[in-house]
């Protein structure tokens, strides 16, 4: 990429493949970029970048990986790619998928395995469901009022985190939303200075605890009776922290946001560690395969972060 | 010439204590030839041809016993490799074991976290006893409420039925007091119409 592109770019999104070989990143030109990112050989030798193409006319705010093939969001249709043929130059999309008027932009996907069903959250304030297996769109899910920031795959439904400051969960059998949660309803949660806005909501892999983050303090939830069963401790001075991307992982939750530093709390709300990295806003962090580590920190900047040990900073890749 | 060259090579490499084994040898045997060749029974000679027997033969117990202690410590030294191999193969083995159990550990520690955020949720909401509590007396209320509305009901309709049979009889002697009233009037039309029969019979 050029000096000057470099100097503005974020990247938003990163997916990697299911062979473990690649890592596809997405940026806000529009480019996905790919990386040839050997697990085992992290130590000896940095990934390299293969391949840089253009994709979308707008960001590419989502990027995930299936099977064998990366599926990109951002403005314009939905496109999906082959992994081989993204790692060779100018590859063309396998299929596109048509969402929504030209100025609403993708902005996250979910994938349910089991259904083979993906959802797409856009700025319109709706949330589109394709059935990937005749790659038709079958359902469009509306009931927020404002652009959709975060969705995330629960058993047999959807929690989708919105500007407007509801969480809403959706049963994905009869697309209706079943629960509304409101965050800053709550008063230990509330930040009136930073708006009412979810911005990322993740869900444990028992679906029952899911946290929200955003403009009030990001909390630790319990699905089944929406009820806020701890908010995530930071340390003092970090009352103006503001999540961009939660996960959970393993035994502990994993969050990156706008202080820099990778933040980790165990699974009752206590801070465990806060590490500072080099990205000064983390838009996403991905882990390699399910579960296992590194993991990859991606955000302003044309840096993506690896991060063999959640206890310290990794090797730095630059686009 | 190579000869030579394999003659140093020889002498440099097997000639440990260098020049003193060699020299006494031959020291040995020229006092030997002396010794032979002299006429006289030379004791002196004698006793310094068995001190550098001797000698050499010290030497030669000396090598012998440091060549024993090498192979006793090369010996010694397998044998705590082959120990040192083993510890090693079980402290692998305990490595496996003990990462094993961190992994339950941790997935139990887990599930105690979230079970104490669940319980900080339920302890949130009041004590069942005392909801049950209430529950039982808003049911009593509720019981005798409807008691109530049952009684009042049937006061009701008794009091209907009160005023109907009041109606009724009122009705009753309305039409009572018409009939009357009628039958009078009958009367005193039929006494009319006699008086006037028995004045036009007299007029």
């Amino acid at each position: 990429m050029e000096q000057r592109h470099l100097l503005h770019c974020t990247v938003y999104s990163s997916a990697v493949s299911a062979c473990g070989e690649f890592l596809a990143v997405g940026n806000n030109f529009g480019d996905v970029s790919v990386l040839d990112f050997n697990l085992k050989s992290l130590s000896s030798s940095k990934p390299k970048l293969i391949n840089c193409f253009s994709a979308h006319n707008g960001p590419v705010y989502a990027l995930l990986g299936i099977n064998n093939t990366l599926i990109s969001a951002g403005l314009g249709p939905v496109l999906i790619w082959n992994w081989k043929d993204i790692v060779s130059f100018d590859p063309k999309p396998v299929h596109k998928l048509e969402a929504c008027g030209p100025k609403a932009s993708i902005t996250c996907l979910c994938y349910d395995k089991k259904h083979g069903l993906l959802f797409a959250g856009i700025e319109d304030s709706s949330i589109m469901i394709w059935d990937l297996s005749n790659l038709s769109c079958c359902k469009k899910l509306t009931g927020h009022t404002q652009y959709i920031h975060d969705i995330c795959l629960l058993s047999d439904s959807l929690a989708s985190a919105s500007e407007d400051g509801l969480v809403k969960i959706w049963d994905t059998h009869n697309n209706k939303c079943t629960k509304t949660i409101k965050p800053s309803n709550w008063n230990e949660l509330k930040r009136p200075s930073l708006g009412s806005w979810i911005g990322c909501v993740a869900s444990d892999s028992s679906t029952e605890w899911i946290v929200l983050g955003g403009g009030p303090a990001p909390a630790l939830w319990h699905t089944r009776s929406t009820s806020m069963a701890l908010p995530l401790n930071s340390s003092n001075e970090a009352q103006s922290f503001i999540p961009f991307t939660l996960h959970f992982y393993g035994d502990e939750i994993v969050g990156g946001g706008n202080d820099s530093m990778l933040h980790r709390w165990t699974s009752n709300g206590e801070q465990k560690a806060a590490v500072p990295c080099a990205i000064s806003n983390i838009f996403s962090i991905n882990f390699a395969s399910e579960n296992s580590l590194p993991a990859i920190l991606t955000g302003t900047g044309h840096k993506i972060q690896l991060f063999t040990n959640l206890g310290y900073e990794g090797p730095c890749i630059s686009l | 010439m190579s000869s030579d060259d394999d003659v140093i090579r020889r002498r440099l490499l097997i000639d440990g204590d260098g020049g003193g084994d060699e020299r006494r040898l031959n020291a040995l045997m020229k006092l030997f030839i002396k010794w032979c060749n002299s006429p006289e029974a030379d004791n002196s000679t004698h006793q310094r041809m068995l001190s550098f027997l001797a000698q050499s033969e010290f030497a030669m117990m000396k090598s012998s016993f440091v060549y024993e202690m090498n192979t006793k410590q090369m010996d010694k030294y397998q044998c705590l490799q082959e120990e040192i191999d083993k510890n090693v193969a079980l402290a692998h083995e305990e490595i496996e074991k003990c990462k094993k159990e961190l992994e339950e550990a941790r997935l139990v520690r887990k599930n105690r976290q979230q079970y104490d955020a669940l319980a900080g949720v339920v302890l949130k909401h009041p004590d069942r006893r005392k909801t049950e509590g209430q529950i039982n007396e808003l049911d009593e209320e509720l019981k005798d409420l409807q008691a109530s509305e049952l009684q009042l009901i049937e006061k009701l309709d008794l009091r209907k039925k009160q005023f109907h049979a009041l109606l009724t009889s009122i009705h009753q002697l309305q039409s009572v007091l018409k009939e009357e009233e009628e039958q009078e009037n009958q009367e005193g039309v039929v006494v009319d119409e006699v008086a006037m029969e028995t004045s036009e019979s007299n007029g």
